[in-house]
């Protein structure tokens, strides 16, 4: 059954073609067409997203809907469509930026309930696709009691077309992680790449401090996931991870403007938050080498997933899949997961009592979403891994040793080391270190600095120590009995100090 | 002030902090074992050479039969402690980790800078054991693996079971708190995909190789309990009428599989060694890639119950009965 | 390819529904046999795919023809059923009936249950007496990953105590009022490879078995989107007399029988509002059985049902919240029935672009507004000219919302919220 489709590129300058296409997009614009992003005022008088300020309650977006490149953790250069930041840009500049300014995954929709969200979507067309004019849209996944006009369903709604701009409205009623996506040829778009992260956070951030949620003392900065009014769902640290994968037969054809492979689609490319392993741990902003393809190269896939915290703290991981073929299960090794919420909800029944429930992996299709907490407090700090456990897809393809995996990294919130060691004038010395509560520290000394020091404890480093306050302590060595160590005035020194914590 | 008198005092930037962990508690169970190749005979005459397993008396011993799945672990209800001292036979490194435990990890990297291991190595040819620890075992079921290259070593079969029950009593006890059962069985769930163990017994598995990853995974053999189903299979004894047998479930292939058990309802009680606050009685479920679940069945009438895979993955490459059923037999 | 041919389905899904407007003809409830003695027969047939393929399938059936899935039998708690099995189908086949406790006489004994012998020669008893309400499956025992792939599933409904198909108040799926509902729909999850049918129909067995299973067809109910959209027992499906249309009207709970009669899992996603899943392999989910009510229910917008599962899930749709009125009211017109008084009058919040820069979609009324038609483009189909809301509801592992290679397809149907104005018969 299998398609024998024989790829023959077209030999295109592309260099030559796109200020063309462009030159006959702008001269060929039909009256009325234009890009034209709606930002109304809050001017309702009422502080809704309860921050104490009544007219800052909307929150205005403007994305790009176009094609661009990514590369994959192998460096294979993809083709994709996808979505571009184009806030703040002055509409009359939006088309020019933001042509193939897609990027993967679509730019994080991170806002608050309370808000009204004015999300202008604005059409830049496929530049490399002139033969296609899809309008594109956005489907907010997951919004509570939505009306099919802002839902992006194209079938039940209106949709954008080329050089257009559509302006979505959300009234923000519920917290949750749910995820965004263009809903136009949904198959097809959405392996192009039309995905991204979208998260509420919950109004009881900004309870005032000292309040108590069911015995749970709320302070300013505490962060929580739902509504939860007793505090379970307090995290220190959130992350997205959004689960998504690309088939390069089905990116490729659709460059090569050959008919897409639907039926024989199997995605190859396993990838979180838009990058396969080692890719997912590089802190950089990655930009596409869309130069082989006689185009610019642009910063495509903005987001890392290395995920970061210290011991006893409690990580949020915002999961959710948008792959389009089949589902996976990821695990965290060596940290206990928490599974707190699911489908944009607490799992906190009717009554308050909680649902939560503990596991080493959970299973994502796509359209799901789930909240787990990794509570770190009993995890030596170290580096630990988040991978699919389906492990055919820890590959870049045909590259070993990548695919959906990520690396959690937690640091000692008292590490070992010297802070500074200062000579002071009157010939002590100082030494400045983190506390180490709980444990028993000695300071000991050598003379000389050997491979194989002689060391010598110090007689009673818990009395002589100063403790700061802020997590640091000092302790200053007056010096030894010059006549036990044989030296005299202008004789010189060299001193070496270790810290034991045991 | 004693130092007025020390005439310089030169403060070397070379200083050396030592943190000294607090020992292991000594107490514990402990397993050597031994990674070795085993050859696996599959029906139709096809041999398989995987990765396994043996149970060893002591270091070096060379003496238990490499099996896949491995050895089963079982850690004594008042133990918290597993040691794996492990002898590594294999042509490459290897190591031992237990997802849902949690154990002090120290990486291994490739010189490219991805990780090669989730925690220490041993290398291929050990002269002496290297120890695997894990501090706070649970009561539950969980699985040992390879957390070496694990696209590559977990398929190779490089697996097993460790389970713990929160009291013992005879062959029944608590699996956990206020969970009873009379009678436990493991039920291990895998697959194999030939070409993949091929091309690494002919080292044509890597970089320029004919495989160089496992992205190509098509699993033909589904096995259970490392046994794919033929007419004719032995049931399998679970216990008696009235008792309350615990299913240990445990899934080490690469696909989700849905253990179903012919005219009988589960009371599905734990996932992944973590108990449910609300056991969840059920006829269908799923168990996901590396996942274990411990199932409690109570049969009322004696006979022959056959288990299977919802998934349907129940060929033998093609050849009918096979895969993914087993016999369970059930007496007076 | 793709584009020529979604546009000539698209013209024949559009025909279609304009002869079977939905709302005005499609059945809001779950149809099947009602009773306790059914005789059941496995035969082969064919049946449609939604973009016009023909697939040679096996399905239980109680009359001439076969059937895909076979019909759904709507029983009563604690009522003895009685089946009689017989086989048409080139090989042994059998029923296999999860959750229950069955007890099969005739025919042969095979590795799960009694087998019916090919050709119609013998006949298998089975019977049982459903002890408990809810949402079940039954699917055959013999070869079952041959078999249960070329179509013999289907789904099973157990009525609780009290229930009366003419008292809308009794309409529980469970004995609880958590489980209260104004419509029921079925949801019957299943996909195929029709590499393997083809084999089959060749008699090549073996073959069809060692293929790397694929599959390319995704169907809801028997059908593939937008046959789905169909009614039920729709001429143009002979072999497939179930559809997938959802209707309900503002406030309404609607209960949704989900069931994986496939093998792979499927993301069931509805768009417009999260569902709560009450019940799992018809156990209610509650904390003190027989008491609690669903107190252990999960709310979520995408679910997926274990293969040879079922899950029983209410959907609740009102549209408050949404900070405007979607009625498109002013402030001094009457409310609407369980109108949002919050959003009662509120100004709509932005300006839709002119009719040249947008793409209207065939069920996109003209307006935003429940209720009121606006102006659409010349050439629109008009399919929506109760101006109900749209939402597609769908397997989100959007491949599965193709029929083979066409977009879109598969694993599809839609909820049309109705204005009240709009009756939905039972
Ligand atoms: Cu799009
Ligand atoms: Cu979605």
């Amino acid at each position: 059954m299998r398609l024998n489709i024989e790829i023959k590129r077209i030999q295109i300058m592309k260099s030559i073609l796109i200020p063309l296409i462009i030159l006959m997009l702008c001269t060929a614009l039909p009256a009325g067409a234009a890009v034209f992003s709606q930002n109304p005022p809050d001017t309702d008088g009422i502080d809704t997203d309860g921050d104490g300020i009544v007219d800052n309650d909307h929150i205005y977006l403007h994305m790009s809907a176009g094609d661009g490149f990514v590369n994959m953790a192998d460096g294979r250069l993809m083709y994709m469509f996808g979505f571009g930041n184009a806030t703040g840009i002055p509409d009359g500049m939006v088309m020019m930026e933001q042509m193939l300014g897609s990027e993967f995954p679509a730019p994080t929709i991170k806002v608050r309930e309370g808000q009204k969200l004015y999300l202008n979507l604005t059409n830049v067309g496929m530049m490399l696709r002139p033969d296609l004019f899809d309008p594109h849209s956005v489907h907010w996944h997951g919004f509570p009691n939505a009306a099919p006009f802002f839902d992006g369903v194209p079938d039940a709604s209106i949709t954008i077309n080329m050089m257009s701009t559509f302006t979505y409205f959300y009234n923000i009623i519920e917290p949750g992680t749910f995820m965004w996506h263009c809903h136009v040829e949904a198959t097809e778009h959405m392996q192009m790449g039309m995905l991204g992260n979208l998260y509420v956070l919950p109004k009881q951030d900004m309870s005032a401090p000292a309040t108590s949620l069911s015995g749970f003392i709320h302070e300013k900065g505490f962060k929580y996931t739902y509504n939860d009014e007793d505090g379970s769902t307090y995290y220190d640290v959130d992350f997205p991870i959004q689960l998504s994968a690309f088939d390069p037969d089905f990116h490729d054809a659709s460059l090569n403007v050959q008919p897409l492979p639907f039926a024989l689609m199997e995605d190859k490319y396993s990838m979180i938050n838009g990058r396969g392993y080692p890719d997912t741990i590089n802190p950089a902003v990655l930009w596409n080498t869309a130069s082989d393809e006689g185009l610019m190269d642009r910063p495509s896939q903005p987001v890392n997933s290395l995920i970061t915290a210290k011991q006893g703290e409690k990580i949020l991981l915002r999961f959710s899949s948008l792959v389009t073929t089949h589902y996976y299960t990821v695990t965290v090794l060596g940290i206990p997961m928490k599974v707190i919420g699911t489908g944009a909800r607490p799992l906190i029944s009717p009554s308050g009592e909680h649902l939560f429930y503990d596991t080493a992996s959970i299973t994502l299709g796509g359209g799901e979403a789930k909240d787990i907490i990794l509570d770190t407090s009993a995890v030596e700090p170290g580096t630990y891994f988040l991978y699919t456990t389906n492990m055919n897809y820890l590959s870049n393809n045909e590259e070993d040793f990548g695919g959906m995996m990520t690396e959690i990294v937690i640091d000692d919130p008292y590490p070992l080391q010297i802070l500074s060691l200062i000579y002071n004038e009157d010939g002590s010395a100082t030494l400045t270190c983190y506390e180490q509560p709980g444990k028993t520290v000695n300071i000991e000394w050598a003379d000389g600095y050997t491979p194989t020091p002689s060391w010598n404890q110090v007689d009673n480093p818990a009395l002589d120590r100063v403790h700061h306050g802020d997590g640091t302590w000092s302790w200053t060595d007056f010096g030894t009995d010059p006549e036990m160590l044989g030296l005299k005035p202008g004789d010189v020194l060299s001193r070496s100090y270790r810290v034991v914590v045991q | 002030m004693r130092t007025k008198y020390i005439p310089v005092l030169i403060l070397l930037a070379v200083l050396s902090i030592v943190a000294f962990a607090l020992p292991n508690r000594a107490s514990g169970v402990e397993y050597f074992l031994r990674a070795d190749t085993v050859v696996v005979n599959l029906p139709g005459g096809v041999n398989v050479t995987m990765w396994g397993f043996a149970l060893e008396n002591a270091f070096g011993e060379t003496s238990g039969t490499v099996i896949c799945p491995g050895p089963e672990l079982v850690v004594p209800s008042g133990d918290n402690v597993l040691t794996i001292h492990l002898d590594n036979n294999l042509p490459e490194v290897t190591s031992i980790v237990i997802p849902g435990l949690t154990a002090t990890m120290t990486p291994v990297r490739r010189p490219d800078g991805r990780v090669r291991s989730f925690t220490h190595e041993t290398p291929s040819g050990n002269t002496e054991a290297v120890d695997y620890t894990w501090n706070n075992v649970e009561p539950g079921t969980y699985i040992y693996q390879t957390g070496t290259h694990p696209g590559k070593q977990v398929q190779m079969g490089l697996y097993g079971v460790v389970r713990k029950s929160f009291s013992e009593d005879g062959s029944g006890g608590e699996v956990y708190e206020n969970v009873d059962y009379d009678s436990q069985k493991v039920i291990f769930f895998s697959e194999i995909d030939p070409v993949i163990h091929e091309a690494v017994a002919n080292e044509e598995y890597g970089t320029g190789l004919t495989v160089t990853s496992p992205i190509g995974y098509k699993a033909k053999y589904f096995l259970i309990n490392g046994k794919v189903y033929e007419n004719g299979d032995p049931a399998l004894p679970i216990g008696g009428v009235g008792q309350t047998i615990l299913l240990r479930f445990v899934n080490a292939g690469l696909k989700t599989h849905s253990p179903m058990v012919n005219g009988l309802e589960t009371l599905v009680v734990a996932e992944d060694g973590k108990p449910y606050k609300y056991p969840e009685k059920r006829f269908s479920m799923t168990l996901p890639a590396m996942k274990t679940k411990d199932v409690l069945i109570a049969p009322s009438t004696a006979g022959t119950y056959v288990l299977y895979d919802r998934r349907l993955y129940l060929t033998n490459s093609g050849s009918a009965p096979g895969g993914m059923y087993l016999k369970l037999s059930v007496n007076d | 390819m793709k584009t020529d041919i979604f546009k000539i389905m698209a013209i024949a899904s559009t025909f279609a529904m304009m002869l079977f407007a939905p709302w005005l003809v499609a059945d809001a409830k779950i149809n099947g046999l009602m009773g306790t003695s059914f005789n059941l027969t496995a035969r082969t047939g064919t049946i449609y795919t939604g973009e016009g393929n023909i697939i040679h399938v096996w399905g239980y059936t109680a009359g001439p023809k076969m059937q895909y899935p076979g019909p759904t039998l709507i029983l009563m708690q604690g009522m003895p059923v009685t089946i009689n099995f017989t086989n048409n189908l080139p090989v042994a086949t059998s029923i296999v009936f999860p959750g229950m406790d069955v007890t099969a006489t005739g025919g042969t004994t095979g590795l799960l249950t009694n087998e019916a012998a090919p050709g119609g020669v013998d006949e298998v008893t089975y019977t049982f007496t459903p002890t408990r309400p809810g949402t079940f499956i039954y699917y055959s025992g013999t070869d079952m990953d041959l078999q249960v792939e070329m179509g013999l599933v289907g789904a099973i409904i157990v009525r609780p105590m009290g229930f009366d198909h003419m008292m809308p108040e009794t309409w529980r799926a469970y004995g609880h009022d958590d489980s209260l509902y104004d419509h029921e729909y079925l949801i019957l999850e299943t996909e195929m490879d029709h590499r393997i049918h083809s084999l089959v129909k060749q008699g090549k067995y073996n073959e069809a078995r060692a293929i790397d299973y694929f599959p390319v067809y995704w169907f809801i109910n028997g059908r593939n989107a937008p046959d789905t959209m169909l009614n039920d027992f729709h001429p143009l499906f002979p072999t497939q007399p179930y559809g997938g249309m959802v209707m309900m009207h503002p406030g309404d709970n609607v209960l949704l029988r989900i069931i994986n009669a496939g093998r792979d899992l499927h993301p069931f996603h509805t768009h417009g509002n999260n569902f709560e899943i009450i019940a799992r392999d018809a156990i209610l989910l509650e904390s003190v059985p027989g008491v609690s009510g669903a107190d252990l229910k999960v709310s979520d917008f995408t679910t997926s049902v274990s293969p040879g599962g079922t899950e029983d899930a209410i959907f609740h749709w009102t549209g408050h919240g949404l900070g405007w009125d979607m009625y498109g009211h002013s402030p001094e017109d009457p409310p609407e029935m369980g109108e949002d008084p919050n959003d009662h009058g509120k100004p709509f919040p932005v300006i839709i672009p002119e009719q040249q820069d947008l793409t209207f979609g065939d069920m996109y009324s003209g307006s935003p507004f429940l209720g009121v038609a606006g102006d659409l483009p010349p050439g629109h189909p008009g399919l929506n000219e109760a101006a109900g809301f749209f939402y597609m509801w769908h397997s989100h592992n959007e491949k599965e919302m193709v029929n083979n290679d066409i977009f879109p397809g598969g694993l599809m149907t839609m909820l049309v919220v109705l204005p009240h104005s709009v009756p939905i018969e039972h």
